[in-house]
This record gives C-alpha cells, sequence and structure tokens, in this order.
C-alpha cells in the first residue's frame, strides 16, 4: 500500500505555478525549443498529478520533478528522428552565420548545447545551469556520481571547443 | 602527466567538482595554457548559468478536471446506439451469396509444337491432366449467362 503523506499545505495549482518555470526551463534546455518543452513539460506536470499524494512534499517534490521531466525529454528524443538525437553535428556554415547574425553567445551555447548527446546534456543542464551537485544530478539520473563527472567534464570541453570553433 | 590528460580533471576543477586539486593546482601554476582552459571553462560555466534567466512562455498546465457524466449526455448517447441497431439491416434484406457448387477436375489444354513442322509456328491441341492438388469451384450467378470458374490451389494449410 501506498504510503500516506500529511495533507499538503500547497494545493496541486500552487505546486505547478511554483515550480512551472523549472520544469519549462530544463525541457527547454534538453530538447532545444520551445514546443516540445511545452508538450514535455505538460506531461510531466499531468504525471504529477497523478503521483500528487504520493510524494513527500517537503524532500521528493523537486527531485521528482527533473526526474521525471529529464525521462519524459528522452522520451520526445526518442521518437525524434535519430540524426536529431545522438551527436547531432550541426550545418557549420549555417549555425555560424545564424550566430553571427544574431550576435549572441547565448544563442552559441544553445546551439553548442545541441550538439552534446542527451545524456551529457542532462548532466550539464542540471550541474551547470539549475546548479545542482554532482550527486544530487546522480540521484535525478539514477546513475553513479563517478559517471555524472565523466559526462561533465566530457560535456564542458565539447561545449568550450565548440564555442570556441564558431567564435 | 602532459596536458592533454589533465583536460577532462580541468573541466571538473573550473566547476568545483574535482575533489583532489593539488596536482592540478601544481601544474597550472608552471602552464599557462592550461590555466587558460581553466579560465575559458569558468567563463563558461558562468554563461551556462545565465540560461537559466532566460524568458519563457507561461504554460497553461491546471489541474485535469475530472469528467462528468451529464444526464443529456448519457441519453443521447444511448439514442445513438438504438438507432445504430435499428438502422442494420436485417437478414432477410440482404441480397443471398452466390450457390457454389463442387465442380471435379477438368482436363485443362497445352498447345505443343508439332514434331514435323520444326521451326512452325502451328501448335495443336494436347490434352493435360489438371495439377493433383487443382479444384474448381463453379459459382453460378443470377444470370444464368454468366458463370464464374475458379481454380484453386488446395495445396496448403487453409482447408
Amino acid at each position: 500500500m501506498a504510503q500516506q503523506f500529511p495533507a499538503r499545505a500547497e494545493s496541486f495549482d500552487d505546486l505547478v505555478r511554483g515550480q512551472e518555470r523549472r520544469v519549462l526551463r530544463t525541457a527547454l534546455r534538453i530538447l532545444g525549443n520551445v514546443e516540445d518543452a511545452q508538450d514535455a513539460a505538460q506531461e510531466v506536470f499531468l504525471r504529477l498529478f497523478k503521483y500528487f499524494n504520493r510524494l513527500d512534499p517537503v524532500r521528493e517534490i523537486e527531485a521528482w520533478l527533473y526526474r521525471m521531466t529529464v525521462n519524459v525529454c528522452y522520451d520526445h528524443l526518442r521518437r525524434r528522428r535519430p540524426v536529431e538525437v545522438l551527436d547531432w553535428d550541426p550545418p557549420v556554415a549555417a549555425t555560424y552565420e545564424a550566430a553571427l547574425d544574431l550576435a549572441d553567445r547565448r544563442r552559441l551555447l544553445e546551439l553548442g548545447l545541441m550538439t552534446l548527446s542527451p545524456r551529457e546534456r542532462a548532466v550539464v543542464v542540471l550541474r551547470d545551469i539549475e546548479d545542482l551537485d554532482t550527486r544530487t544530478v546522480a540521484e535525478i539520473l539514477n546513475v553513479e556520481e563517478v559517471t555524472v563527472r565523466s559526462q561533465l567534464s566530457m560535456a564542458r570541453l565539447k561545449l568550450r571547443r565548440f564555442v570556441e570553433r564558431k567564435r | 602527466m602532459n596536458c592533454k590528460e589533465l583536460e577532462r580533471d580541468i573541466a571538473l576543477y573550473a566547476g568545483g567538482d574535482l575533489e583532489q586539486t593539488a596536482a592540478i593546482e601544481a601544474h597550472m601554476a608552471t602552464c599557462p595554457k592550461c590555466r587558460e582552459l581553466a579560465s575559458d571553462l569558468r567563463e563558461l560555466r558562468g554563461e551556462l548559468a545565465e540560461l537559466r534567466e532566460v524568458a519563457l512562455p507561461t504554460l497553461s498546465v491546471r489541474r485535469p478536471r475530472p469528467v462528468r457524466l451529464r444526464p443529456w449526455a448519457v441519453a443521447g448517447a444511448i439514442a445513438a446506439a438504438v438507432l445504430i441497431v435499428l438502422l442494420i439491416p436485417k437478414r432477410a434484406d440482404v441480397a443471398p451469396p452466390p450457390r457454389v457448387a463442387w465442380v471435379p477436375p477438368a482436363p485443362v489444354v497445352e498447345m505443343k509444337p508439332l514434331a514435323h513442322a520444326r521451326g512452325s509456328v502451328a501448335r495443336h491441341i494436347v490434352p493435360k491432366q489438371p495439377e493433383p492438388n487443382t479444384e474448381f469451384v463453379k459459382l453460378m450467378t443470377d444470370d444464368e449467362n454468366v458463370v464464374i470458374l475458379w481454380a484453386m490451389n488446395t495445396k496448403g494449410d487453409y482447408r
């Protein structure tokens, strides 16, 4: 029988309002576009609604939301064509021109993120953008901490190379 | 260790994710290239953190509402079901299928060249026994001038 927790101080709607930005931001960085991120976030909150009363209101919600967001995003990426998913190498001239046109290093970083594998991207998003520590990232992704460190170092070096090449 | 071997440790060091830092710091003290790498990675990390502040659209997720069955909707569904049942044609209204009769295998004829007319296009008819597994079904249609003969190879597992 599922564990019962005391009644929540916040309603489901309050929780959504408080967490939607975090979920949407994480999904956006993993998926790379707003439309897919919105779809993913919707799905995450529908799942949250289903399991709302089974989650520990104090300890579990944030980690659960991150974990669910990453998993839903992985599902989205699997449904995409393979060329868009794994180690996608963007057309250099086009992205370079786009980056120059936008004159925006932030856009360059966004493009760089999409060159990483989904797992590397998830690690960078959780550690470097969401600022979670490596142990929490490992728990969310259900991997060893040493794996997180390995993917993190590789991803940072790839990103740095990408940015240097396009500058 | 050379610089290439230390790259991944420097990537962790730049983000504060390396536990043993003494060796890296000692190396960087004498290696401007690795210091530059660490500096670039720290800058990169700072810019990644700025992505957190990007403007996002508002999500329109709210509590899913439970579905309530309204009386008029239930009545409508029942009425539709009754209508569908009434509109299905009765057995007597449906035209009967064509009568089917089994016909014993008939000999099939085949054209063979004449033995004495080599190279000639002349042919004559030689009866040939049908394949042992062939059966013919004769379909009698309402029009007595139209008969359908159906040759079947009965070798197989559909019988």
